[in-house]
């Protein structure tokens, strides 16, 4: 079977990453349309207990590739075990996570055909012509809406938790077993290692998390945020820049790169909420967030917006906090 | 030892972009300043030139408005800065505009940022890599050489605190993450020397690229570009500081 859409899975060996099950909503949406097939082609080693989850995937196809020079993910070897598929293939659109790894294969599969790539996209939709995709521009605050001609295959990669369907339907693909044939030049990516740093301080345990970003401009403006999170008892996180900057330690760092946090208060200060920064923060049961643009995009997840200056409102907060701190010790003193 | 580090001007407090009227790009108004990534790639590269003698050439493909960061370049210490004049969106355009700056120059490295604040699509880079035939690895955190000056040895992120740790072969394109290496401070003297010295530019035609050759890797338009829809399940709280700071910590202290 050669189906006009194959999209390239996403996994940890054993489960699915979620990515990929956006990526499947989007190629059975685009295939009812255009009438077109849908095929996904996972690869690594080992991965039969894998496959067999994926048994009533909503595609028509599985291509499998296991072997064990797939063991580590290295993009000079994932590229071209990948472009190996295509010649058998031959798809008209490729469907990818905009992942650490979907961005490498991505990028190097489109310039392998020639293709047209187009990246961190949140919608496509199919024209006579082509494809119209949507997606962040200016730093996430705006959306832009393009018109890509179709070439003889193009590429676009999609966001985490882009799915244009609640819920998939249930179909019973036919597997495929392909062979990579080994090597012929020698890897010059060579994996050596993998590590996970350990922390410190674990600020997923914290109830209340104050976060602060590139809007609070200077280190030295640092202390007062410091003082709020101890007025209300929690901890502070930051954004990426911060710990970029060196202001505080990598373990405050929440996101994509950093840790995921689900709090049950997450006050965000000064940050403007890019998609890596949200990823890490949006399961928070109560998001407040003070930013000066009204159109940062960190409001299109807070429960409370409040558009500031960060710097006229914190001390008004420290105040507050200590004060219903003394009153909840008061109350707390009375009642004993 | 050659470094060629590739470097984007892009505009901070955009108000109202729009489509150009071609359809070939963004119209932006402000002040164009060095991506964030980029500022740290350049600084790596600084560094390996520190240790190593490197010599370190600064690329960006951009019109007259993006310029002002090659000078910065320079006043950090960049040996030589070019600008490729075209007013480019496009990542599949920019990077096969890059790809044929770099096949004029020799290098044993090339760094790019992670991604862009305005276009976002962390593509630039690795494609790049890809049409020029050497090895890639995107969201570096650290590196230095082994084996002699032979190989390069890499720190990558993978995500939620996962590194890869790898060896890769000379030439390699490497897209630099944030924070790997403390930014320095650039002084005024030196950039206002850089300014007066000004930098080159380069036209596509002096890259051997036809307006025609242009126009067949023309795929796309922008058609559109509207600000984000308010949440409409978003409550905005305003009134004077002291106002709000009671109603926040009143919504905090009941979740908490
Ligand atoms: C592969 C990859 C992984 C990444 N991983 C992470 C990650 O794990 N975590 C992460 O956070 N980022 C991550 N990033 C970076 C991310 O893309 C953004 O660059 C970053 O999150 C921006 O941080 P920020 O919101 O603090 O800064 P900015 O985007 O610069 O926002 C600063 C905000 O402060 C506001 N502001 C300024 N002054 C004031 C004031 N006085 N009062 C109120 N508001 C003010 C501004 O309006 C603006 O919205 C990653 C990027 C890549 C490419
Ligand atoms: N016009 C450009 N000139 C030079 N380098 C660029 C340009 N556009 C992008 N880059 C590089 O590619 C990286 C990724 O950009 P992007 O694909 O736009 O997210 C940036 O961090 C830069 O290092």
């Amino acid at each position: 079977m050669e189906p006009e859409i194959l999209i390239v899975a996403e996994h940890n060996g054993s489960e699915l990453d979620p990515i990929t099950f956006d990526l499947i909503a989007w190629g059975s949406q685009i295939a009812s349309e255009k009438n077109w097939k849908v095929g996904v082609l996972v690869l690594g080693f080992q991965v039969n207990g894998l496959l067999e989850t994926m048994r009533r995937s909503a595609v028509d196809v599985i291509f499998a590739l296991d072997d064990p020079v797939l063991q580590d993910y290295n993009s000079c070897v994932y590229v071209q075990a990948v472009a190996r598929t295509l010649m058998k293939t031959a798809p008209r659109l490729i469907l990818l996570g905009h992942t650490y790894l979907g961005i490498e294969i991505s990028g190097g599969l489109a310039a392998k055909l020639d293709a047209t790539l187009w990246s961190n996209c949140l919608a496509i939709k199919p024209t006579p012509g082509g494809f119209l995709v949507t997606r962040p521009v200016s730093g996430g605050a705006f959306l832009s809406t393009l018109e890509i001609e179709s070439g003889a295959c193009n590429v676009i990669s999609l966001q985490r938790g882009s799915s244009p369907l609640k819920e998939l339907p249930i179909k019973f693909p036919e597997v495929i077993g392909l062979s990579v044939p080994p090597e012929s030049d020698p890897a010059r990516i060579k994996v050596t290692g993998e590590t996970k740093p350990s922390f410190a301080e674990d600020i997923t345990k914290a109830d209340l998390l104050v976060a602060v970003g590139r809007g609070i401009g200077q280190q030295s403006r640092l202390p007062p945020f410091l003082d709020l999170a101890q007025a209300l008892g929690g901890a502070i996180a930051a954004s990426r820049p911060i710990v970029d900057m060196g202001w505080l330690s990598v373990d405050h760092q929440v996101g994509l790169s950093g840790v995921t946090v689900r709090p049950k208060v997450y006050l965000a200060c000064g940050i403007s909420g890019s998609a890596q920064h949200v990823a890490g923060m949006r399961d928070s049961r109560l998001i407040i967030a003070i930013n000066e643009d009204p159109s940062a995009p960190i409001f299109q997840i807070a429960h409370y917006g409040i558009v500031g200056d960060i710097f006229e409102i914190v001390p008004a907060l420290i105040n507050e906090a200590r004060r219903s701190a003394d009153r909840q010790e008061k109350s707390g003193g009375t009642t004993n | 030892m050659n470094i060629v580090v590739c470097l984007k001007a892009v505009p901070t407090n955009v108000k109202d972009p729009v489509p150009k009227s071609d359809g070939a790009g963004i119209l932006t108004e402000g002040d164009c300043f060095m991506n964030a990534s980029d500022d740290y790639a350049l600084e790596q590269a600084l560094l390996l030139k520190k240790d190593f003698g490197t010599r370190v050439t600064a690329v960006t493909v951009g019109s007259v408005r993006s310029q002002d960061i090659l000078h910065v370049s320079l006043a950090k210490g960049a040996d030589e800065a070019i600008r490729v004049d075209a007013d480019e969106f496009d990542p599949n355009i920019v990077s096969f505009i890059l790809s044929r700056a770099l096949r004029d120059l020799s290098y044993d490295l090339i760094l790019t940022g992670v991604e862009s604040s305005d276009g976002m699509s962390s593509q630039v880079g690795i494609s790049l890599g890809a049409q020029l035939g050497l090895p890639y690895v995107y969201a570096v955190t650290k590196m230095a050489f082994g084996n002699g000056e032979d190989r390069l040895l890499v720190t990558r992120e993978l995500g939620g605190g996962r590194y890869q740790t790898l060896e890769v072969d000379k030439p390699a394109l490497l897209c630099v993450q944030s924070g790997i290496a403390p930014l320095t401070y650039t002084p005024p003297v030196k950039l206002i020397h850089a300014r007066r010295k000004g930098v080159p530019s380069r036209s596509l035609s002096d890259l051997g690229i036809t307006g025609e050759e242009l126009a067949r890797r023309r795929k796309t338009k922008v058609i559109e570009i509207k600000p984000l829809e308010k949440n409409s399940s978003t409550q905005w709280l305003s009134g004077n500081p002291e106002q709000l700071a009671r109603v926040i910590i009143d919504k905090i202290s009941k979740a908490l």
